[in-house]
């Protein structure tokens, strides 16, 4: 169904109603800005990736094929930018996450802020293909079908990555205490 | 060691695939294989960490940002997803064509080729009078005889007839030379409307270079909304930075409160730590006290056995001058030394009064000194704690009050303790009362046995 709507906003985008693309960027925002921040792990550099996606998904839009889905297709360009501009960048140590406010206690509050920038820091750690499967999978909730259309790799592939990818983090975690 | 499979059953189970029949191997699995059991519970713990990190919103100038910076790219082709129809396409194409920068030079070219045509053709082969024939089939070929001289006669109305012709011809082409001219003159007409097309051109190059003018004042536009964009993102950090001051001040407070606390519970301790010396301080008090009372009971009991001791002395000489003496002036000294021996007595009860007097004001102003501490401990109590503390504080009083209580039941029993002195004080002169009153009735006997 939602995907549907997608591909009709494609649709009469493709044939010049240009404003159709408005509410698909309304609509993945979020997600591609969240994508995008696992990724990079920097919420500034986290905006600048999702806009440069989202342009570069506008400009060739007449390439898409309709058959597909188009959440695949714009991850896939989220994806690809991210590793762009780690590529780039080539320093992931830097970190300045903007964390949501919750509910709480100042202490839990604290807490989990700590605790979420720990396992930020442990999801940069890994390398940009494994970090890109865990950053679907659990960031995304992507399914395997989905990450293998997303990143065009094997799902055999994908199970591989994901578990050396969860390996690591295991690892890591739980020499940090966590 | 860990098989494939087992990774594979974990990774379904994990990811929420898992059939029913698959989880139920897992188990089976996981509890005679500890390695993989092991690595199951850290994959699961991994994964709920994951699941704790929740998505955050993005800037709230993220989407204007998007869809601004949208406005200004390339608009997305359209052509390849319309339907296809000859009409529409040419008239697209031609649409295309004329939009094109160009388009006026080539118009220009297009008329200007038109017109070489026209007047090539007009002017090329030049016409003349007769009308040229073609041949179809075989040529017939002309074969005459050698020319004599009889065949050339000068035919004048011939020759006039050709000199009128030879002069249309000229008039002929001095028409088609006006007609040329006035080609021409078109042509130069073409030239000027090419040159002013030419001219239009220019400022088309004008209004373009105006265009891209524009087009930059717009990215100047884009980047000063860019720019207030950062600026609107400053200030947003300015204010994650002024909630995170609030946090820190807050943190800052509650670590102040803390220490705080702290210091509340090290006086409470040291505190304690005054009570108890107090308590010590008092009970050692108590016991002086009590000391005391024995010491003076025991230079009372001390002085009272010199008093005997004097007495019996006074009693051996009295017994040895009475042997002298009449039994009259032995009387009469007896009564003056036992006069005497009142007195002392009086004396002794009058000092131990006195000493009891001054050991009750001695206790009383050590109450009174304790009364004191323990009201300024109270003030340091109020200082230090709260509403909370005023509660161990009232128990605080009541432990004193209890203290004080005892301190007047010691007062009591030592009140009691003086009052038995007393009584015992009293029977003993009862008692020397009713020695004295047996030796003078033995003195008497004696005297009345001598006389």
């Amino acid at each position: 169904m939602v995907e549907q709507e997608d591909s009709i906003l494609v649709r009469q985008c493709l044939e010049g109603d240009r404003a159709k693309f408005g509410k698909l960027v309304k609509k993945y925002t979020k997600p591609i800005y969240n994508l995008a921040l696992r990724m990079v792990g920097d919420g500034e550099n986290a905006a600048d990736v999702a806009q440069t996606t989202f342009i570069k998904a506008f400009e060739n839009l007449d390439k898409f094929d309709l058959n597909l889905k188009f959440f695949s297709w714009l991850y896939r360009i989220a994806i690809n930018e991210s590793l762009n501009f780690i590529q780039k960048q080539k320093s992931t140590d830097q970190l300045d996450e903007e964390i949501p406010s919750v509910d709480g206690s100042p202490d839990e509050q604290v807490q989990r802020r700590e605790r979420t920038e720990m396992i930020q820091q442990a999801v940069l750690t890994l390398t940009p293909e494994q970090r890109s499967v865990v950053v679907l999978r659990h960031f995304m909730d992507l399914s395997y079908t989905q990450m293998s259309a997303t990143l065009g790799i094997t799902e055999a592939r994908v199970k591989s990555r994901l578990f050396s990818a969860r390996q690591h983090l295991r690892k890591l975690l739980v020499k940090r205490g966590l | 060691m860990v098989s494939k499979s087992i990774v594979d059953l974990i990774q379904k189970e994990l990811d929420g695939v898992a059939t029913d029949a698959e989880k139920a191997e897992l188990r089976r699995r996981l509890k005679r294989n500890k390695e993989a059991s092991a690595l199951f519970a850290e994959l699961r713990k991994t994964d709920e960490l994951l699941k704790s990190v929740l998505p955050q919103n993005p800037p709230p100038h993220l989407e204007d940002n998007i869809v601004r910076s949208l406005q200004l790219t390339k608009p997305v082709e359209t052509r390849r997803y319309q339907p296809y129809h000859w009409k529409e396409v040419l008239m697209s194409t031609f649409q295309e064509f004329l939009s094109r920068r160009k388009r006026v030079l080539a118009l220009g070219g297009i008329v200007a080729i038109a017109a070489i045509i026209v007047l090539v053709s007009r002017v090329y082969p030049p016409s003349t009078t007769e009308e040229s024939e073609g041949t179809i089939g075989g040529a017939k070929k002309y074969r005459s005889e050698q020319m004599k001289q009889e065949d050339v006669v000068l035919n004048t109305e011939e020759s006039s007839k050709t000199a009128a012709q030879l002069s249309q011809e000229i008039r002929d082409q001095v028409l088609q030379s006006k007609e040329l001219l006035s080609k021409a003159l078109e042509n130069t007409s073409l030239m000027s409307k090419e040159l002013a097309n030419k001219q239009l051109q220019n400022k088309a190059v004008e209004n373009k270079e105006l265009l891209s003018k524009q087009l930059a004042n717009l990215e100047l536009l884009n980047t000063s909304l860019a720019n207030t964009a950062l600026l609107s993102k400053e200030f947003a950090n300015k204010d994650m930075m002024n909630k995170v001051m609030e946090n820190m001040e807050m943190l800052n407070k509650q670590f102040a409160n803390k220490s705080l606390q702290g210091k509340v519970m090290e006086n409470v301790s040291l505190l304690n730590k005054v009570m108890a010396n107090r308590d010590m301080l008092n009970k050692t008090m108590a016991n002086q006290v009590l000391l005391n009372q024995e010491l003076e009971n025991k230079t009372l009991q001390s002085k009272a056995m010199e008093n005997q001791t004097m007495l019996n002395k006074v009693l051996a000489n009295t017994s040895l001058l009475s042997k002298n003496l009449a039994s009259k002036e032995l009387a009469s000294k007896v009564v003056e030394s036992k006069s005497l021996l009142n007195k002392e007595l009086q004396n002794t009860s009058l000092l131990n009064k006195e000493l009891s007097n001054a050991s009750l004001l001695n206790k009383t102003l050590q109450n009174q000194a304790l009364l004191n501490t323990a009201l300024e401990n109270s003030a340091l109590l109020n200082k230090s704690l709260q509403n909370k503390e005023l509660q161990s504080k009232s128990l605080e009083n009541t432990e004193l009050l209890n203290k004080a209580l005892q301190n007047t039941s010691l007062m009591n029993k030592s009140l009691s303790n003086a009052a038995l002195l007393n009584k015992t004080l009293q029977n003993k002169e009862l008692q020397d009362k009713a020695l004295e009153s047996k030796t003078l009735e033995n003195k008497s006997l004696q005297n009345k046995q001598a006389q």
